[in-house]
């Protein structure tokens, strides 16, 4: 028996990982269309209708291009960073409950590769583990540009992971929980005030926690405007300046499944996930994930990009305080108000 | 006035010896770098993101332009002229033409002279287009470039409507225009003016209340006003310092005292400032552009007829015998100028852009000077990178607004 | 229970490896790297242990903020500028191997002694299901049984902070900056270093539509001739004719 659930998360696993590749093909898609309109451009459109042919045209041309190591490299990190980079990006995913389970042959198969009771914890140690990729790929080019890169990259990170961890505090004290289940299961409840009656979702509850991880995902996932790491008209390309063919394609592959996992997590926390007002299921999740994607291509298209200095002053100065003050007023409202309420 | 007795001398040998200590890291950055606006090379000394010297390496794109000018007769000259600042061609042609004239003491007709104006503030126009695009473009502001080219392919249409070239027009010729105007082409000046307060407005949107804009241009790379006279910087470098000068208004050529037009100045002297600035000339150059449209008359000459000097008009070469003569003296030998020497600038969209020419009495010039803008005004970026952050390299370069064809010419 | 076991073998097996990469490599950030794989295993061992929040913290902490400050470092100093790790010091030598040995000693006592004695604690299976898992139930021993210690820690730990933003307060890079500056500055008449703040906007006095508000509080001066404006000595001091 225990083989068996084994093998059907394996399976699960499987499945999940390769829509998430095929997504993230399309989110580049996506987002070269969506950048086109807002620029007063058309954009891809000339592979396939509507250009749909052309990440696959991009895949393959990327892969078949020359893998070039630069001659003072630190040969073994250089030729294994991106691959770190590419492999852990969609492990984000394995957490986030797509749904209730399914029965199919008589199987449950339960739509969540894995349940664990710290997945949101889980989420942001995969982050931190992430940014070696960054950070020895930086190194490893002997570049000063890669190297400059990584440095950002490095210190970015650590910032932005703070302000992402503890605005999530606040879901935490109000769940009670880690576990991405749980906090789901928390907000398919009604919350009935007055006459209103609204879905106990946490973007209502804490809009604050939802702000704050909405700009500290933006900066971990080295989107604009916090793309210093790989700001292309300081650092030519950051980090990833000396890499060619399918190694610059695993970086920019785990940026967009970045994205797409912070999206879905996002989803998941604050938006209630899955559930919808009416027909709940995963197509909600989908629905709302890709509004977050959208998001995060309008603001691309729309602010110019923060200083070094800026982008430390604004993670310390504002977003942590503010995450600190978040969690001191949840946690006075949950000791004292929730008998109230 | 300045006290310039209290002034000490530049000592740029200083800054070159600021040999790196360990901590410091020297960047290469250039000649091939998204953002050094072509083949502009900066050696920057960095502590951490932290500028300690920078040292601007020009000369990637020297094509001897000059020395081109000492071989060539005064009208073949023109089209080199393009080629240094090649995103304003038409300003360049007209400050070395006016300088020619100048010196063979020939004016053009009253109305060659208002659409030689006309022209020239659409050049600044396109060329401020291409630095708000590309300026933005360093900073993040990704989208701001393509509006801003979208709306300069309006003003290289109206270019190619006029003379048949988009980016080297090869526009001006000494005298006035050999071509009659085309008829349409003030409908679409008009309808340009009409539309592109509308664009501005829309650049202005985007920039100038951002926050994130804000952060990162004001009090970024601040020139005092004594500094910016001391470096001999000229345009909006000069005027965001707050110093009133502007050759149009200080010397006026072509007929730009007859129209009205305000020069803008900066308070603060900071990247902001010359933002505000070259945002603020758009808007005028609008303003002198409608007004040269009322003034300027329907018909008339468009070339002066100055029998040695000026290529003769085409209807006269094949019927009068003497015209025809002229004619192929001036296509063969060239014309030769009195003996002297002369220098005209004109107010480029970057700054003062003089000519200086010796003539030696023989049809090519003895000594062909360019004092261009950019070249002058590049020499503030040390000065106003030490301490910035590596980041602010690239704002700092924007709002210079160099091109790298008339830095090294 | 043998699958495990043969895990955590492996496991515990690649974690000694890296370990013992973080002492041979000569490239500190090799070390680095030996150090955060020896670290992702013990993660993954304390995941085996069904400790999860431990190995989460594990990894977050130590893998995603200590060793990557190292690396941080690591980058930033000249390798010159290093300590040589691999000299034949045969001092050196013997204090590492008395120590380690030392603490090898001191695991395996307390290893053995707490599987000899074999008491079980106050956290049975039973109690850790009680409150709703492990997570749950190390929370509540750290924020009651251990709280004065929490607290302590969380002061040195602020002292630590406190001490770390006095240490790197930004003096070394100005002054280098500002003797720079002081190279390159043409006039005397207006020195500036880095410190000093944005100077307050001037304006012409007199005359009203000359200034003119273009963005964020700044006004933007409109010189109608080459006259105006033309003999100001300073900042601030704006004279029309």
């Amino acid at each position: 028996m225990d083989w068996q659930r084994l093998l059907v998360s394996y399976f699960v696993g499987f499945v999940l990982l390769n829509v998430l590749l095929g997504l993230m093909a399309y989110m580049t898609w996506f987002e070269r269309r969506v950048l086109a309109r807002m620029q007063h451009r058309v954009g891809p459109n000339r592979t396939g209708p509507f250009g749909l042919l052309q990440p696959i045209a991009d895949g393959i041309k990327l892969l078949a291009k020359e893998d070039i190591v630069p001659a003072n490299a630190d040969r073994l990190v250089f030729l294994v960073a991106p691959l770190l980079s590419f492999a852990l990006a969609p492990l984000g995913a394995a957490v986030i409950p797509f749904g209730e389970s399914l029965h199919l042959f008589g199987l449950e198969i339960p739509l969540l590769v894995a349940d664990i009771n710290v997945a949101v914890l889980y989420v942001l140690a995969l982050g931190s583990i992430g940014v070696y990729g960054i950070i020895l790929g930086g190194y490893a080019s002997g570049n000063r540009y890669s190297l400059l890169g990584a440095l950002r990259s490095t210190a970015q990170v650590i910032s932005y992971e703070l302000v992402l961890g503890l605005s999530l505090v606040g879901v935490f004290i109000l769940a009670g929980s880690f576990s991405l289940q749980d906090i789901l299961r928390e907000q398919q409840r009604v919350l009935v005030i007055g006459p209103l009656t609204l879905p106990n979702w946490y973007i209502l509850s804490q809009p604050l926690a939802f702000a704050l991880f909405l700009i500290a995902a933006v900066a971990e996932t080295n989107r604009a405007p916090f793309d210093l790491p790989e700001a292309e008209t300081e650092l030519v390309a950051g980090y990833f300046t000396e890499y060619s063919g399918f190694r610059f394609s695993f970086y920019f592959l785990a940026e967009y499944i970045n994205m797409i996992v912070v999206s879905l997590l996002a989803g998941t926390l604050f938006v209630g996930g899955i559930d919808g007002p009416f027909a709940d299921g995963v197509w909600w999740l989908a629905l709302k994930a890709l509004f977050f994607l959208f998001f995060y291509v309008w603001l691309r298209a729309t602010l110019p990009r923060f200083r070094y200095d800026q982008l430390m002053g604004l993670a310390w100065k504002v977003l942590l305080p503010l995450a600190l003050l978040n969690i001191g007023l949840t946690g006075l409202v949950r000791l004292w108000g929730i008998g109230a309420l | 006035m300045i006290d310039f007795s209290q002034s000490t001398p530049v000592i740029l040998s200083e800054v070159r010896q600021l040999t790196p200590t360990r901590r410091e890291l020297v960047l290469n950055m250039g000649p091939q770098h998204p953002s050094t606006h072509g083949v502009l090379r900066i050696r920057l000394t960095l502590e951490g993101e932290t500028v300690i010297a920078c040292d601007p390496v020009i000369g990637y794109l020297h094509r001897g332009v000059e020395k081109l000018g000492e071989s060539h007769r005064y009208a073949q000259f023109v089209p080199w002229t393009d080629r240094t600042d090649y995103v304003a061609a038409p300003s360049n042609n007209l400050g070395y033409v006016l300088a020619v004239e100048k010196l063979c003491g020939i004016q053009a007709p009253e109305r060659a002279q208002y659409w030689r104006m006309i022209m020239a503030e659409l050049t600044r126009l396109a060329s401020h287009l291409v630095w708000l695009g590309t300026h933005a473009l360093d900073i993040g502001a990704l989208s701001v470039s393509l509006y801003t080219f979208r709306d300069r392919e309006l003003i290289l249409d109206i270019f190619e409507k006029f003379c048949g070239a988009r980016l080297t027009t090869n526009m001006m010729e000494i005298g006035g225009f050999s071509r009659e105007i085309p008829p349409e082409l003030p409908e679409m000046v008009r309808e340009f003016c009409r539309y592109f307060p509308k664009a501005i407005q829309q650049y202005e949107d985007l920039l100038t209340e951002n926050p994130i804009w804000l952060a990162r241009t004001k009090g970024v790379g601040i020139i005092e006003p004594d500094v910016a006279i001391n470096y001999g910087l000229t345009g909006a470098c000069l005027r965001g310092s707050g110093v009133n000068y502007d050759v149009r208004k200080a010397m006026p050529y072509l007929l730009y005292d007859r129209v009205e037009f305000d020069v803008p100045l900066g308070t603060h002297g900071d990247v902001y400032d010359r933002y505000l600035v070259r945002i603020e000339e758009m808007r005028q150059s609008i303003r002198i552009i409608e007004q040269c449209l009322e003034q300027v008359p329907t018909d008339g000459p468009l070339m002066a007829y100055e029998s040695q000097y000026v290529i003769p008009p085409h209807k006269n070469v094949m019927t009068t015998a003497e015209d025809m003569q002229r004619h192929f003296i001036w296509v063969i030998k060239g014309f030769s100028p009195p003996k002297g020497e002369v220098y005209h600038a004109v107010e480029h969209s970057k700054g003062e852009l003089g000519y200086y020419i010796v003539s030696d009495g023989s049809p090519i010039p003895y000594r062909l000077r360019i004092r261009s803008p950019d070249f002058v005004n590049l020499q503030s970026l040390p000065y106003m990178a030490q301490g910035a952050m590596l980041a602010d390299i690239v704002a700092l370069i924007g709002t210079i607004d160099i091109v790298l064809g008339s830095v090294d010419r | 229970m043998s699958l495990q076991v043969l895990i955590f073998s492996l496991l515990a097996c690649v974690s000694i490896l890296g370990a013992l990469g973080v002492v041979i490599a000569r490239n500190p950030v090799h070390s680095a790297i030996g150090l955060v794989l020896s670290f992702l295993n013990v993660a993954a061992i304390y995941l085996i242990a069904r400790a999860e929040f431990l190995a989460v913290v594990q990894v977050i902490v130590y893998a995603g903020a200590v060793i990557v400050l190292v690396v941080f470092v690591t980058m930033l100093v000249h390798p010159d500028d290093l300590p040589e790790f691999h000299g034949r010091r045969p001092l050196r030598i013997v204090t590492g191997l008395v120590l380690g040995v030392a603490l090898l000693l001191e695991v395996a006592a307390a290893v053995l002694t707490r599987s000899l004695s074999g008491a079980p604690g106050p956290w049975t299976d039973e109690a850790v299901a009680a409150v709703g898992g492990n997570t749950q139930a190390l929370g509540q021993t750290l924020y009651s049984d251990y709280m004065l210690a929490i607290q302590l820690t969380a002061l040195l730990l602020l002292a630590a902070t406190i001490g770390a933003i006095v240490l790197a307060r930004p003096e070394a890079v100005s002054e280098r900056v500002a003797a720079a500056r002081r190279t390159l500055t043409i006039s005397l008449a207006h020195p500036r270093g880095l410190d000093q703040p944005e100077r307050p906007p001037a304006l012409p006095r007199p005359s009203d539509g000359q200034v003119k508000p273009a963005g964020s509080g700044r006004p933007i001066v409109l010189a109608r001739s080459a006259n105006e404006f033309t003999e100001q000595p300073a900042w601030g001091e704006w004279r029309t004719p």
